[in-house]
């Protein structure tokens, strides 16, 4: 049995003691305010890109920013929370603004910093193209729901009366 | 990213809502399941744009695929699109939004003709039955034109 080396113990409480190591805090379901609910999914292809990732140091827990060179893609969900994907096999595994770690919730933002610009500017464009062919299907729908309308809401009325 | 949250704020995007349980009201069980043929034709679909989710109208003008329309005997209805090499179904009843909307257009762009061969196709069917194809009549009677 290896002996117990006091005075090194004392180092170690003392370097232990003297750390000012901030902790990680990331809110959980990050969302982008203001997501339409009627957009179902948005994906954008941000193209070869470097960027900032977030590691864990293996040794000693501690995190680090690592450079990578990999194609982004991104989802925005119907709910706002988003999802960075990469193309290539050597690349991350997906990020989300939602997930349960702590750790993801922080790399997807640091992601959304670094391409915000580009993703608000693209978001927009994209919308802004589709927004007169969505409300124009949204009015054909309509107009085909318009004659069964009365008869779904005389049925439920028929099912209060029960 | 401010003016990009104000600009989602200014979006006046309409949503859409198809429940599920349509069904052509008043349809009776004594017609039964009925399915007529549209042929190949052209025909307007809704989908979802691939970058944003919102939804678009296109045109279908490869007439690849035979139209089968088919109304159930509880007056729910779904389309079946024939094709040489795949077919497949959009209904009133699907749990997709997508497919209940792509039903309820094909119904909303032929129901002149769907009335038309429906009724023809119960009296060739049904001759001893006439008032089950006079309570077909009067069912589909609200959508057609005024």
């Amino acid at each position: 049995m290896k002996e117990i080396n006091l005075p090194e113990l004392g180092i170690l409480k003392e370097a232990l003691q003297g750390a000012k190591l901030k902790k990680l805090s990331v809110p959980n379901d990050i969302r982008i305010p203001y997501w339409p609910s009627a957009i179902g999914s948005a994906k954008l292809n941000l193209g070869m890109k470097d960027y900032l990732y977030l590691e864990l140091s293996a040794k000693t827990g501690f995190l680090h920013i690592e450079k990578k060179v990999h194609t982004v893609l991104m989802t925005i969900h119907k709910n706002g929370a988003f999802t960075f994907l990469f193309e290539e096999p050597d690349a991350p595994m997906h990020v989300r603004s939602n997930s349960i770690s702590t750790l993801d919730r922080a790399r997807a933002v640091l992601l959304f910093h670094q391409f915000r610009e580009e993703i608000c500017e693209k978001l927009a464009s994209l919308l802004k193209a589709d927004e007169v062919k969505h409300n124009q299907a949204v009015l054909t729908i309509e107009e085909a729901m318009e004659t069964f309308i009365p008869y779904m809401l005389a049925d439920d009325i028929s099912t209060w009366e029960d | 990213m401010q003016t990009f949250i104000d600009f989602l704020s200014d979006l006046s995007l309409k949503e859409v809502k198809v429940p599920e349980f349509l069904k052509i009201p008043n349809w009776p069980k004594m017609a039964g399941k009925i399915s007529v043929s549209l042929g190949k034709r052209d025909y307007y679909y809704v989908t979802k744009s691939e970058e944003t989710g919102l939804l678009r109208i296109l045109w279908n003008t490869k007439k690849k695929q035979e139209i089968i329309f088919i109304v159930e005997e509880s007056g729910t209805f779904h389309v079946d699109f024939l094709g040489s090499y795949s077919t497949f179904s959009s209904g009133i009843n699907d749990r997709t939004v997508l497919e209940r909307i792509r039903a309820l257009l094909i119904f909303h762009q032929f129901k002149e003709e769907i009335y038309k061969m429906i009724t023809e196709k119960l009296a060739s069917d049904l001759p001893a039955h006439e008032n089950v194809a006079k309570i077909v009549t009067e069912a589909l009677a609200p959508f057609r034109k005024k």
